[in-house]
């Protein structure tokens, strides 16, 4: 237990979660001329008129590269999530509180 | 009249001390259990790559789906929606009877876990029985998998979905077996669990594909 008052692990799964959500956002709210510039023929197809094509062609590579994040982050998440239940836990003050005026 | 000065330690309790018990064996001691299972780790992994196979399908099919003006094309039949909709609903309501078979499990309820597998099981076998017809109707309608990019498209997307499906089937089936034989008595259910993870991920997976294609 250390830095934000949450374990290490947790504490990289916020910082994933976080930068990937940034990196999404970003990704989203580009212009389209600018998202183009990744894919040689996305501006090509941009710069010879309103092609259909470009426009299926920005979907799929947006989609594609999206999925991998999610898939880990989803992933990852879940085996987290579940080591992060298991362990075991230390009991809570007001639980020790009560044992304590029960001893008393 | 006061107390004598020795009659306060006197009155004192002694603390108790727990003590860990002495261990006279010389085994090694017996590892803990792992957070997360290995079974469910396999799974997981196995769900990233499918999910992964998965994605470069639908990357494929935005790419003619958005690229192409008129879609379906004019020529070809549309999806039936509203069977496939009772379709969906049928695949959803295995998802549930699994779900209720794996806690069946988890509280070694035998009888409750093999009905539940064979329900879900059924829900299976229907769910593929309906597919096919409707593929054949497509099929005599004209809508094959030469027919052009929608054809295509349409039967390997969704023809994988099924194929997954049938292997989900068979695997139900083996765990049907085996509880019918008394394998999961015990809170031995990792194989169950299992399985279910892989029947939750073919039905979440064909509601984004029904989403998709049949919209």
């Amino acid at each position: 237990m250390s830095g934000w008052g949450m374990p290490s692990g947790r504490r990289l799964a916020v910082c994933l979660g976080v930068a990937g959500a940034f990196v999404l956002v970003a990704v989203m709210l580009g212009s389209p001329e600018a998202r183009a510039q990744g894919c040689a023929m996305c501006a090509t197809y941009l710069s010879n008129g309103q092609d259909p094509r470009a426009e299926a062609f920005k979907t799929s590579i947006i989609f594609l590269m999206c999925m991998p994040f999610v898939v880990v982050a989803s992933a990852g998440g879940w085996i987290l999530w579940m080591h992060w239940r298991s362990r075991p836990r230390r009991p809570s003050l007001r639980v020790l509180r009560a044992e304590g005026e029960g001893a008393s | 009249m006061a107390d004598h000065p020795t009659a306060a330690i006197h009155r004192l309790q002694p603390i108790p001390i727990r003590r860990e018990p002495v261990r006279r064996s010389k085994e090694p001691m017996p590892p803990a259990a792992p957070p997360v299972s290995n079974a469910r780790i396999a799974v997981v992994t196995l769900l990233v790559a499918e999910t992964m196979f998965f994605s470069g399908l639908i990357g494929a099919y935005l790419v003619f789906r958005v690229g192409t003006p008129v879609w379906p094309p004019l020529n070809l039949p549309h999806l039936p929606l509203a069977v496939t909709w009772v379709n969906t609903l049928v695949l959803m309501t295995s998802g549930v009877t699994m779900v209720g078979a794996v806690r069946a499990a988890r509280r070694d309820d035998q009888r409750a876990l093999r009905r539940g597998l064979a329900i879900t099981a059924l829900l299976g076998v229907t769910f593929l029985a309906v597919q096919g017809s409707e593929w054949l109707r497509l099929i005599h309608h004209g809508l094959t998998i030469s027919a052009g990019m929608y054809g295509a498209t349409f039967y390997v997307l969704i023809g994988t979905h099924a194929a997954h499906v049938l292997g989900a089937v068979v695997w139900l089936t083996l765990i049907l077996i085996w509880a019918r034989r008394g394998h999961f008595t015990g809170g031995r259910d990792g194989a169950v669990e299992a399985c279910a993870i892989y029947w939750v991920f073919v039905c979440a997976l064909w509601l984004a594909l029904f989403a998709l294609v049949y919209q």
